[in-house]
């Protein structure tokens, strides 16, 4: 195990990507197994409150440390156990790292967070999810079995399938034989793609409680995931859009078909079947067009989508879609396709180009951002789609959105220059919220609640849930010393 | 215009690449495979050029496998029409040069556009032995180029600057990055390019003049571990001296 005291070398280990930052004592860096729960249960002795640390991509401040310590999965990058679509991976394992151990032996992890840098602990921490999500669902449906320590250093293992709540009262047993019996939350989680505090549900399987939760009441050591073959051939494109309104119902026509369509038998498809669906709005586009001169002048906004098929229906997929793009913009013609690995690989740094540099705005010329990751149920997305144009057309201030349009899940984010834009800017961000939830959608759709959305949670779920979820947190951690500050106001417990 | 670009198929060079079981070949089993990016300014040089002056853009290739997928690449960029030469076995730069001279000789054509090398055996051969074997001239490295009529005048990149020259068609270019921004593919053309034609020339035989008589990966350089200088940091380095390294 490393252990790193020193303010400096700590430094690295006090800030996400949200720019937020905190503090720690020490950090401990275990390499095995047996290092991660000694340093947990050293800790727990000595009462020191525990930040569990992943590629701290994180954009919600949840890895960013309240004093104590952070203990960081980094080493901790065992890929075991590979076969009949399984894989078992040690926490520290980044997606880059897994995705270049499973593509050589032809499968894959659908659903396709962004940020490839991540580690697979942390995604299972914040449920995270990708672009791959519209036809996959979420990194939660992929997660087959995980091995977790809580904080006095019992062991949990779950398999998915095996153990259920009963109504909603859950009872586990650690492998040291001691017993939890637990009440769950009762509450209705919105129906849409969820980072929002505990997963609860009637008759839930007991692994879904785990992930999402943030680092507030397991340690995730290790992951069991379900892999899929790679498909046989994958389409890719970019459509540019000179009319707003068009691309909304281009998105609904292609959305609705693919929903059905990706039901069905690959081999057996021979028109529109989406597993992606992404937007780009205009300051999107503006952004990117420096490193990218291929977006035709007049596009004020972008779709991407990619489609897996069967080589021999190549020639009518591509022509249905091209037949649909056509019935929707003027700049059909202007559509960036990709076949080959190379050319999706160019594509895919394009969806990737806009984060990051959403990132460096921030970073580099030290701005506040304020960034939505709020998601609808699909029949209310036009509504949302409609009023974000409404709020954000006239807004004096700089901002892009992208994000997850298939899921009717965008990403607005709004930079401020000076504290009068910010607080303008979280004037925006309530009215957001608050429309959201009027259309039954979440705070949070894949980033989580962090440090940063705390408040949010409550207006979503109301008092009474958060308390409950609450009870969930002392039950595991009685002590407190979990992601302190993560999800719950430290105060109102 | 009557413009040919000859383009080579090379394993992406994002793929891990393994030797045969020979000893002298690539193990091609799960490589996929590229248009050679130096042949991307190539074709984008010739397409423009049609753009300009009117013409035909014909896209070549030789190649031991089947090639038309990079073929059908060049055509839908703007390529009019292609043809694949299948040699019998990997062929050597000579017996490309061969085949393309072999097969062009007649055609007229203005200019013959390559990559400056293609990026899998880098021999940086074959532009200049098709000029000598065409008896027209050659210029390599081209990142610049003007076609006035029969006058080309392109620019070189040399150490430390840039040499420019002038010379006339027929002349054979190889194009080197930054001549141009090759266009992307787009939709419609990706269409089109399904039904332009792809004509297979039979190979001709001429003796390859190299043989290659081993091929090897480089040697893994062992992964260093970077370590700071705070009392943990220098336990670790003790530590790993001591049992990984085993050298104090
Ligand atoms: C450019 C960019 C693009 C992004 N795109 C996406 C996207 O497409 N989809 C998406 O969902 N997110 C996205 N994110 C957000 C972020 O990548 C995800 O939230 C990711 O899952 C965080 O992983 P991480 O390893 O960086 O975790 P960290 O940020 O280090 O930690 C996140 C949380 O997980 C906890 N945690 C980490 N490891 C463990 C463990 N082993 N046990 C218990 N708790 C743990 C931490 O305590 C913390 O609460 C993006 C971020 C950036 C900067």
């Amino acid at each position: 195990m490393i252990i790193k005291t020193e303010t400096d070398t700590i430094h690295p280990y006090t800030f996400d990507s949200s720019n937020m930052h905190g503090n720690a004592d020490i950090v401990y860096i275990p390499e095995d197994f047996d290092e991660l729960r000694q340093a947990i249960k050293s800790c727990f002795d000595q009462n020191i409150p525990m930040t569990f640390s992943g590629a701290g991509t994180g954009i919600t401040g949840s890895r960013v440390p309240n004093g104590g310590a952070v203990i960081s999965t980094e080493l901790m990058k065992g890929i075991s156990v590979f076969g009949n679509g399984k894989v078992t991976v040690q926490a520290g394992v980044t997606l880059n790292e897994l995705d270049d151990f499973l593509r050589p032996q032809g499968y894959f992890l659908a659903p396709n967070p962004t940020e490839m840098n991540s580690f697979i602990g942390g995604n299972v921490a914040t449920n995270a999810s990708g672009s791959r999500t519209f036809k996959y669902g979420a990194i939660r449906e992929h997660i087959l079995g995980l091995k977790l320590i809580l904080p006095d250093g019992e062991i949990i293992s779950l398999n998915r399938g095996e153990i259920f709540a009963d109504s909603y009262k859950l009872s586990l047993s650690s492998e040291s034989g001691k017993k939890y019996e637990l009440q769950l939350p009762v509450y209705k989680m919105p129906a849409t793609k969820n980072a929002t505090g505990y997963f609860a549900h009637e008759n839930m399987d007991a692994i879904d409680l785990f992930i999402g939760n943030e680092g507030t009441i397991a340690a995730i050591a290790e992951i069991t995931l379900k892999v899929l073959p790679l498909p046989e051939s994958i389409i890719g494109g970019i459509v540019f859009f000179d009319d707003a309104d068009k691309l909304l119902d281009f998105v609904i026509e292609i959305r609705d078909m693919s929903l059905i369509n990706n039901k069905s038998n690959p081999e057996s498809v021979k028109t529109i079947s989406a597993r992606l669906i992404e937007y780009f709005d205009n300051p999107s586009l503006n952004l990117l067009r420096p490193k990218f001169p291929q977006i035709p002048e007049k596009a004020i906004a972008g779709i991407w989508f990619e489609q897996e098929y069967s080589t021999p229906n190549e020639d009518e997929i591509m022509g249905e879609w091209y037949a649909m793009i056509q019935n929707y913009t003027g700049l059909s013609d202007d559509t960036w396709i990709a076949l080959s690995d190379k050319e999706h690989k160019e594509m895919a740094e394009f969806r990737h180009e806009l984060p990051l540099q959403v990132y460096e705005n921030l970073t580099e010329n030290s701005q506040k951002k304020v960034g939505l990751d709020t998601a609808v149920p699909i029949e209310h997305f036009p509504e949302l789609f409609r009023f974000y144009s409404e709020v954000f057309g006239n807004l004096p201030l700089q901002y892009v959105i992208f994000g997850h349009i298939g899921n009717s899940h965008l990403h607005a984010n709004i930079f401020c220059q000076n504290d009068e834009e910010y607080a303008l800017a979280l004037q925006i961000y309530d009215r957001c919220i608050d429309k959201t939830l009027a259309l039954s959608g979440t705070v949070s759709a894949e980033h989580g609640i962090g440090k940063l959305k705390k408040k949010y949670l409550r207006k979503m779920y109301g008092d009474k849930t958060v308390d409950d979820m609450i009870e969930i947190k002392k039950y595991f951690d009685p002590k407190l010393l979990f992601g302190i500050g993560t999800m719950f106001d430290i105060n109102k417990i | 215009m009557n413009l040919l670009v000859c383009v080579s198929r090379v394993p992406d060079t994002a793929t891990k690449i393994f030797v045969g079981p020979d000893g002298k070949t690539i193990d091609s089993k799960g490589v996929k495979y590229i248009l050679n990016p130096y042949d991307e300014f190539a074709l984008e040089e010739a397409i423009r050029l049609k753009e300009k002056n009117g013409g035909e853009v014909t896209a070549l290739t030789v190649s031991a496998d089947d090639a038309t997928d990079i073929l059908r690449n060049a055509l839908a960029m703007g390529a009019d029409s292609a043809i694949f030469i299948k040699a019998p076995a990997e062929p050597d730069s000579y017996q490309v040069a061969h085949n393309i001279a072999n097969s062009v000789k007649d055609k007229n054509f203005d200019l013959i556009f390559f990559g400056r090398q293609s990026v899998d055996f880098d021999s940086f051969q074959i532009p200049s032995m098709v000029a000598e074997l065409l008896n027209i001239p050659s210029v390599s490295v081209v990142s610049k180029l003007e076609v006035n009529g029969s006058k080309v005048i392109a620019e070189r990149d040399i150490e430390g600057g840039k040499e420019t020259v002038e010379l006339s068609t027929p002349c054979a270019i190889s194009a080197q990055k930054g001549l141009n921004e090759p266009r992307y593919p787009k939709l419609p053309d990706i269409m089109k390019a399904k039904k332009k034609p792809i004509e297979e020339v039979a190979f001709f035989q001429v003796d390859a003049a190299v043989e290659v008589i081993s091929i090897a990966l480089p040697v893994n350089k062992r992964v260093g571990k970077i370590l700071g200088d705070s009392d943990s940091d220098i336990n670790e380095i003790v530590r790993s001296l001591h049992e990984d390294a085993k050298v104090i």
